[in-house]
């Protein structure tokens, strides 16, 4: 018994660096590609784009794509690739900030919350319920209206919206986390507190964090279109790609390039981000994870399976009845 | 013993709270545990070996020592600030669980785990730490340690998992490991080899071990002293040699009969003690065995102390007052 080696323990490494995840997640590296080019693009819109994106050419309204605009001008004569590019800017930052300052803001608090319990749990909760039983869109609205429209606002707003769900889970995981008998065994070897948060409780909420993480990341991107649409997101003429959307719909059938060409960027950015947040998680659960050494396809029965798909079945093979 | 002991706990009462109001899940515990020693406790699920095991570390969760004092090498533990608890877990009184694999974290190696638990009491420093926990794991008896450090724990089978679980234990030199029904959960060749191990360990470390079972056989083969529970009471203690050979209390002297032996007939049932152990909160009044004992008679309706019958060994049990004729209780097969 004591010489029962699973195969998927030989040759393993620990899973770190770029290339383990490029290797092991083909679906999540091509989505970390994507985002790249979009940051980059962003981040160089200035160089790429061949026009000043709030230049009027008033001759080529609502002109088709050609050689002097690619992708066309919209009915003020601007061109729609620059301000795609520069839009990215708007809805990227807005996007991942809130994102992140939400993720970060709910886990800690949903974190302190649960695992110091009590009184201060009450007290934390009660107010995260009081906030998310306002309709997002009402407190969107609300907020925008009172902090005025501009980018950082759109943030903020956003940010008191989406805590609450971080929070939310966070706070289960953590209670659920330290009713584990890894951190009573922990606590046996004398860990303190610190250090069970730190090494047991926020490596193990990690993942599906994450996984609220890219599935949030979706709806706000969305959310700063619809409050663009609304007129009041980032006030025009920044460009962002909602502002585009909402200006462009009007003009539908007479030049369609005008909703196209933001709605497959903003669709392929979030799907890029679910992509990514899903293989992230996968790679970084020990359990869903295979040697290293045999990274290039397992032989099941005749069959090789793409590295991508293959984890989960072969963990599934490989489960022994007695792991958990 | 000539050796002061290391560990002494006294008249402990760990209380907890329940929707239903408190309930004491053990009262009136007193043991203790000489440096090198073995101490067994046994008793069926629910009579509080647990809960005394936990209370010595302090490990409660909602609950709290109520009552009684544990003292480690003469100091009290009972009240003594957490960060001075904290200290003592795992350096000087480390705990091995029944079910290893939920003991360790899924998510690192268990290299990492055991250099981990070197790191919280000495400023080992990482590289040390890591060759470290590579003899710690060789000395445990797990196979390909150089490799097997940077095994997941989903990737070790049971038995290795509780190997993994012993050199965490150990990794602090602690003069007393606490073993909560540790092989509970493997099979029984397995159990054997960690039970050698544990042997060995104690041998060659003068650890003390406070092994807590609920199986005789393993006691026999393990311990010097037992201290058996029942309902949260200690109903017997004194030499393993002593009280298997010749147990006192008529509690005892069931769970040594319900041990199915190649002489136990086929064609009749087991014999198991009939009913089971009351919860704390629906305690019978009187000798807490009464209800299940084949010799309850009219003084049972009193709580009987615990009657010294020899040297270092007391049994809770009015059959051992004087009056009572026998000091030992005879068999009685056929309880159940
Ligand atoms: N956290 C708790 N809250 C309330 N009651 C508890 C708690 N922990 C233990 N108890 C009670 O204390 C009693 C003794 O429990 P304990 O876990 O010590 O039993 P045990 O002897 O270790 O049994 P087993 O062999 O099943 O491990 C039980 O009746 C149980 O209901
Ligand atoms: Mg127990």
């Amino acid at each position: 018994m004591t010489t029962t080696v699973p195969t998927s323990a030989v040759g393993r490494t620990a899973p770190t660096g770029l290339r383990a995840f490029v290797r092991a997640q083909p679906l999540g590296a091509t989505a970390l590609l994507l985002i790249t080019v979009f940051v980059l693009a962003a981040v160089l819109a200035p160089v790429l784009a061949p026009h000043d994106p709030l230049e009027q050419f008033r001759r080529d309204i609502l002109a088709e794509p050609s050689a002097q605009f690619l992708l066309g001008t919209d009915d003020l004569g601007r061109d729609v690739l620059s301000r795609t590019l520069y839009g990215a800017r708007t809805s990227l930052l807005i996007g991942v900030s809130t994102t992140a300052v939400s993720l970060v803001l709910g886990t800690a608090i949903g974190v302190v919350s649960g695992y110091l319990g009590r009184g201060v749990d009450v007290v934390v909760q009660r107010v995260m319920d009081a906030v998310q039983a306002v309709p997002g869109i009402v407190l969107l609205l609300f907020i925008a209206v009172i902090l005025g429209p501009s980018a950082r606002n759109t943030v903020i707003a956003l940010t008191v919206v989406i805590t609450p769900s971080f929070n939310r889970i966070a706070r289960a995981e953590t209670l659920r986390i330290r009713q584990e008998p890894y951190v009573e065994a922990a606590r046996a070897t004398g860990a303190g507190l610190p250090r069970i948060m730190a090494r047991h409780v926020l490596p193990n909420l990690f993942a599906p964090v994450l996984t609220l993480g890219s599935l949030i990341f979706a709806g706000v991107i969305i959310a700063e279109s619809a409050l663009s649409f609304l007129g009041i997101g980032a006030p025009p003429p920044t460009p962002s790609w909602g502002l585009m959307l909402s200006e462009g719909v009007r003009y539908v059938t007479r030049a369609p390039w005008l909703i196209i060409v933001p709605s497959v960027l903003l669709s392929l950015a979030v799907f890029s981000f679910n992509l990514l947040g899903d293989a992230l998680r996968d790679h970084l659960d020990p359990r869903l994870q295979r040697p290293v050494g045999e990274a290039s396809g397992r032989v099941w029965g005749r069959k090789r399976i793409p590295t991508g798909l293959a984890p989960s079945l072969a963990k599934a093979a490989e489960d022994e009845p007695d792991s958990r | 013993m000539p050796s002061p002991p290391l560990l002494e706990v006294d008249d402990l009462q760990v209380r907890f709270p329940t929707p239903a109001g408190p309930i004491d899940a053990v009262s009136g515990v007193s043991f203790s545990v000489s440096p090198g020693e073995t101490v067994a406790v046994v008793g069926e699920s629910g009579s509080g070996k647990s809960v005394s095991a936990l209370a010595v570390l302090g490990l409660l969760g909602a609950g709290r020592v109520a009552g009684g004092s544990v003292r480690f090498r003469g100091e009290e533990l009972v009240g003594a600030a957490p960060d001075r608890l904290r200290r003592l877990r795992g350096a000087d009184i480390a705990m091995i669980f029944q079910n290893p694999m939920s003991s360790l974290d899924p998510l690192f190696t268990v290299g990492d785990q055991v250099a981990e638990a070197l790191r919280e009491h000495r400023r080992t420093p990482r590289r040390t730490a890591k060759a470290r926990a590579v003899e710690l794991l060789r000395e445990v008896g797990l196979p390909d340690p150089e490799r097997r450090v940077r095994s997941y724990p989903h990737e070790l089978s049971g038995g290795q998992q509780q190997r993994v679980m012993i050199a965490i234990g150990l990794a602090c030199e602690p003069a007393l490991l606490i073993c909560d029904e540790p092989t509970t959960a493997l099979d029984v060749t397995v159990e054997a080899q960690i039970l050698d191990l544990l042997r060995r360990v104690q041998r060659d470390h003068g650890t003390a071990l406070l092994f807590i079972t609920h199986d005789m056989g393993v006691v026999s083969e393990l311990a010097d002293r037992v201290l058996v529970m029942y309902a949260g009471r200690v109903v017997e203690h004194g030499s393993v040699a002593e009280v298997l050979g010749a147990p006192g209390n008529p509690y005892t002297r069931a769970l040594i009969d319900s041990i199915p032996t190649p002489a136990t007939p086929r064609d009749v049932p087991m014999p198991a003690i009939a009913g089971s152990v009351p919860h704390a909160s629906d305690m019978p009044s009187g000798c807490r065995f009464h209800p299940r004992c084949p010799r309850v008679h009219d003084r049972c309706a009193t709580e009987p102390p615990l009657h010294d019958i020899g040297p270092g060994r007391a049994s809770r049990c009015w059959l051992h007052a004087a009056g009572t004729a026998g000091s030992t209780v005879a068999g009685v097969r056929g309880v159940g």
